[in-house]
């Protein structure tokens, strides 16, 4: 059952500030809404939610929902955000980033976070491309993707989000699109619930500039071409009644180097999830108040 | 709006109870919010909705919908809205009659 928009309109966002300045068509406004429904079918209150996002297209996010939210410097979202987790455990903080804004400007910041494997839910909406200045080529841009500074196409291999977020220590890694609005939902829904780390890769459409400049079509067929390009892995697992009994049992879907190797197809759905070694904030806490600092 | 113009009969003991109901329900359109990007008419899967010249959805169909939801699942400006024009146990009755019989 999906929440009426009207609902998330009046309960969620900040209908003044609406219509938004994403392009017609933007997948953004998918994820906007699904975050809104998984923090609605999570039963939080939205008092106990902090949004913080970075620069770009998805940045702007932050302007638009009534969370608590802290619109911040390029890439350092999930710094601003650590600091926001560990004065206030108590809250449930979303990072919200583009591809750029995470793995460019921000990747060491990103790295550091998920290594501390502090309990953020990260939300990385993947576009291929910087849309907001221009459709420059971006770190996930695939090879031969062509964009306004990769004219011939982009000669740089992608960036592997997935294998980043094992090798750095995040304790759960998803992978949905804009295409699979269900599943997207569900997702998000489990991240929130993982003490750890959690992030959630989002794959987007930018139709007005990767999707031009490469023959993609327009928001729809853009859309509907995620269908054949991915693949789904642990299903059983967005089952709402699976949830709570399996959340913390470990999770692989793919071998840890190569997981595009045997099937070009990208696959989407939970990617892994394992332990998280304590709860970061909870340890600095006990740390302060073992050295007699004020709690 | 609430005759069940193309409602399904649905009053024999053996009917089936997934027959979905046509016709009661109503599409809302919020112009102020739409940004004309197609979405919605590319994901309805019985043409209820149809671009105007300006490239804006309508609802050409409204006694076709079968209440997928797609088109509100797809809108990037919460600009769309199935609901149903009836209310919820009066549209259910039929097919929940069935379950029992």
């Amino acid at each position: 059952m999906k929440l009426q928009n009207s609902f998330i309109l009046r309960e969620y966002l900040r209908p003044q500030v609406l219509p938004t300045t994403w392009c017609p068509g933007c997948g953004l406004g998918i994820v906007m809404s699904s975050i809104a429904q998984a923090v609605h079918y999570r039963g939080l209150d939205k008092r106990d939610v902090a949004m913080v996002s970075g620069i770009g297209c998805t940045g702007r996010m932050s302007g638009y929902v009534d969370f608590n939210t802290l619109h911040t410097t390029h890439g350092r979202a999930p710094a601003f955000a650590t600091g926001l987790k560990l004065a206030r455990p108590d809250m449930h903080v979303l990072v919200v980033m583009g591809d750029g804004d995470s793995m460019s400007i921000g990747g060491n910041h990103l790295v550091h976070a998920m290594r501390r494997n502090i309990g953020l839910t990260a939300i990385v909406v993947n576009n291929a491309v910087y849309g907001l200045t221009g459709g420059q080529a971006s770190p996930t841009t695939p090879v031969g993707g062509r964009t306004t500074t990769s004219r011939p196409g982009s000669f740089e291999r992608p960036m592997n989000l997935e294998a980043l977020a094992r090798a750095a220590g995040a304790a759960f890694f998803a992978r949905a699109t804009v295409n699979h609005t269900a599943a997207l939902v569900k997702l998000i829904e489990r991240a929130l619930a993982v003490p750890g780390f959690a992030m959630v890769e989002v794959v987007s459409n930018c139709h007005v500039l990767y999707g031009r400049m490469n023959d993609l079509g327009d928001a729809a067929q853009m859309m509907q071409g995620m269908e054949p390009m991915t693949r789904r892995v642990n299903p059983v697992l967005l089952k709402r009644a699976a949830m709570p009994h399996r959340l913390g049992a470990p999770v692989d879907a793919a071998p840890a180097d190569t997981p595009f190797e045997d099937d070009p197809r990208v696959p989407r759905g939970v990617i892994f999830e394992r332990a998280h070694g304590g709860d970061y904030a909870e340890r600095y806490r006990a740390l302060v108040s073992s050295t007699g600092g004020a709690q | 709006m609430n005759t069940l113009p193309n409602a399904v009969p649905n009053t024999a003991p053996n009917a089936v109870s997934h027959v979905v109901p046509r016709g009661i329900y109503r599409i809302e359109l919020t112009r102020a919010l739409c940004k004309a990007c197609g979405l919605c008419v590319a994901w309805c899967p019985q043409q209820v909705l149809a671009a105007d010249e300006q490239a804006y959805p309508v609802v050409a169909r409204p006694e076709a919908c079968v209440d997928c939801k797609a088109c509100e699942r797809h809108c990037p400006d919460f600009a769309i809205e199935v609901v149903r024009a009836q209310p919820q146990s009066a549209a259910v009755a039929p097919s929940a009659r069935a379950v029992v019989a």
